[in-house]
């Protein structure tokens, strides 16, 4: 596959225009009718799965979904997720893929804000703690509402959005093959006859790219564990002879360096992990623990997968993917894209010119090529390699009834919340209030209530965790003697 | 049946901030009182490695995690619970299962 460019096409045609006619068909789905292509608790091949993309086209069409329409879809990762969305985009429509952990106050938002004309959920709230995958029943639900592609993409994401409502992100089916073509020109990324546990959700994009997609597109199989726990995942390494990549984020890769007794396990080549960060001495670790490298990945919702370390000796740099420019604009990474991967938002901070701004500060090393990623430089957040953005939690917290401002932090891997509240308010019911609106990943994970929020000497809120902290400690203190005066008189 | 399955072998408060002290490398002090989900991961984790058992937890108990003292609870409970179903299907209680760390169990 070669020719993709990132995001080459205008906006104004239908979806997977820019990619070969029957694209899924030929280059996802095709392939020898015994080959074991995905194992979620019981191995599916080929035929298996063409069977059930069959069976959801005929559903999807009998709610009136066909070219130029869309679809949103509200599932956990399943088979039934997987099975759908081939489906989906079978029949050329645009899919919204929406995180089955979203409340139904986001999912409203969302569905306000994209019309799609058929909304997919699952007919029971499958159990999700710990589980890698869960048995969801879909049901697809026509929305009257509704309305037809607008845009040439074929998946469209939401990303936790900084003026407050999620960010729409879109990208094209050529796109997703350009993005599958970098990660074939890989040596080190799994192919043909291997196979990847991946423990990322299929509803984001490492998980859904560089795990589902590149799985099918690659023929390599793909296993989703049935529970994340550190046993877990270790059995499912250990649960087949093709060598086998474990793909992940970094959590997943704490989680296994704790593993005190690991068994053998000679199949396993790597383990790739991408999302955040990596925090030091974690790749060396897992080497210790497992004897094979700690890979890492750098990318985004907006265009995959940027930049690689999959034998973990460039770290903390990476090399760019095929065909990826990179230049750095007063520190910021930026990325040559042909058109905006944003629907509907003229924003030149995020894309300007034919560049895809990253908002990641970033260095690049001219000589070698190679970039290392530094951190955000605006108030995005990475929870377990979900992004979250602080001033959506802050404005969300704001617009409840009881909350007069509110400042979020992240410390310590954690977000904290500082509120200034009406007299009288209840901690149990704003807590109550954030669980309706707010995804568990994006809650604070610490709500304190401030007679008045700290300000510097010019006025503006406080921002720093630690004066946060001290200021909150002073006030429970202050609380606590007053209640002992009060008790006393 | 007679007696309750043992639980002073169980971990208290000091010792699960110990448990959530390995996760990232981090000092014991360090540790702070609110949980996140991925440090309930890592709890679950760190819980069925010591114990050789596999914690079934629903999502409601799962999702009412705060503090380490609500962790420390529910683990708690969550191994006397498969500990009391063990001792029933095999006929014993207020006996210890011991069994190979989770982690050995491919």
């Amino acid at each position: 596959m070669t020719g993709f460019s990132l995001s080459p096409v205008p906006p104004s045609v239908l979806p997977h225009s820019d990619a070969p006619d029957d694209w899924v068909d030929r280059l996802l789905l095709a392939g020898p009718g015994g080959e074991e292509c995905l194992h979620l608790g019981a191995p599916i091949d080929r035929d298996a799965l063409r069977a059930l993309v069959e069976e959801q086209s005929v559903r999807l069409s009998a709610v009136g979904l066909g070219p130029g329409g869309t679809v949103a879809l509200r599932l956990p990762p399943s088979l039934a997720f997987v099975a759908v969305l081939l489906a989906c985009w079978r029949l050329g429509a645009q899919v919204a893929l929406l995180d089955h952990r979203l409340t139904d106050h986001e999912v409203d938002a969302a569905v306000a804000r994209l019309a799609p004309q058929v909304l997919v959920g699952s007919a029971h709230r499958p159990a999700a703690a710990l589980r890698g995958f869960s048995e969801a029943e879909p049901v697809a639900v026509a929305l009257p509402e509704g309305r037809p592609a607008r845009t040439g993409h074929a998946l469209v994401q939401l990303s936790s959005g900084s003026t407050g409502p999620a960010k729409v992100i879109a990208r094209t089916a050529g796109d997703l093959l350009r993005e599958l073509d970098c990660y074939r020109r890989l040596e080190e990324f799994p192919g043909e006859g291997e196979r990847v546990v991946l423990l990322s959700s299929v509803v984001h994009v490492l998980g859904l790219v560089g795990g589902l997609l590149n799985g099918l597109y690659a023929h390599a199989a793909l296993t989703v564990p049935e529970r994340m726990t550190a046993a877990g995942i270790l059995a499912a390494v250990a649960g087949s002879d093709r060598p086998t990549t474990v793909i992940g984020v970094p959590f997943h890769a704490e989680l296994l360096a704790g593993a005190v007794t690991p068994p053998p396990l000679p199949r396993l080549r790597r383990m790739v992990v991408a999302g955040e960060l990596v925090r030091p001495g974690l790749p060396a670790l897992f080497t210790r623990r497992y004897g094979v490298p700690l890979g890492t990945m750098y990318g985004m919702t907006e265009t995959g997968v940027i930049a690689t370390d999959l034998d973990g000796t460039l770290h903390p740099a990476k090399r760019p993917v095929h065909g990826m420019r990179m230049r750095l604009v007063k520190g910021e990474l930026q990325l040559g894209a042909a058109s905006s991967p944003y629907p509907g938002l003229d924003d030149p901070t995020r894309w300007s010119d034919g560049w895809l701004h990253t908002r990641d500060a970033a260095e690049l090393d001219g000589a070698g090529g190679l970039v290392t990623v530094l951190g955000r430089l605006d108030s995005q957040v990475s929870i377990g390699g979900l992004k979250v953005d602080l001033t959506e939690v802050e404005q969300t917290l704001t617009a409840l009834p009881e909350v007069r401002e509110a400042v979020v932090v992240f410390d310590g891997g954690a977000i904290e919340a500082y509120l200034a509240t009406e007299p009288g308010a209840d901690l149990a019911l704003l807590q109550d209030g954030l669980t309706r609106r707010l995804a568990a990943y994006k809650r604070p994970r610490r709500l304190a209530l401030l007679p008045a929020l700290p300000r510097t000497a010019t006025g503006k809120l406080l921002r720093d965790p630690a004066a946060l902290r001290d200021t909150a400690t002073a006030a429970v203190t202050s609380a606590a003697a007053a209640a002992t005066a009060a008790a006393a008189r | 049946m007679t007696g309750a399955p043992r639980s002073d072998d169980l971990p208290d408060r000091a010792e699960v901030r110990t448990m959530l002290a390995a996760f990232g490398q981090r000092a014991a002090d360090t540790v702070p009182e609110e949980l996140g989900s991925l440090e309930l991961t890592w709890l679950v984790a760190e819980f069925e490695q010591r114990y050789g058992l596999q914690l079934d937890l629903d999502d409601d108990g799962f999702g009412a995690v705060r503090t380490v003292d609500d962790a420390t609870e529910l683990l708690r409970a969550a191994v006397l619970a498969q500990r009391t179903a063990l001792a029933q299907r095999t006929g014993h209680a207020g006996h210890t299962v011991h069994a190979e760390p989770a982690g050995a169990q491919p």
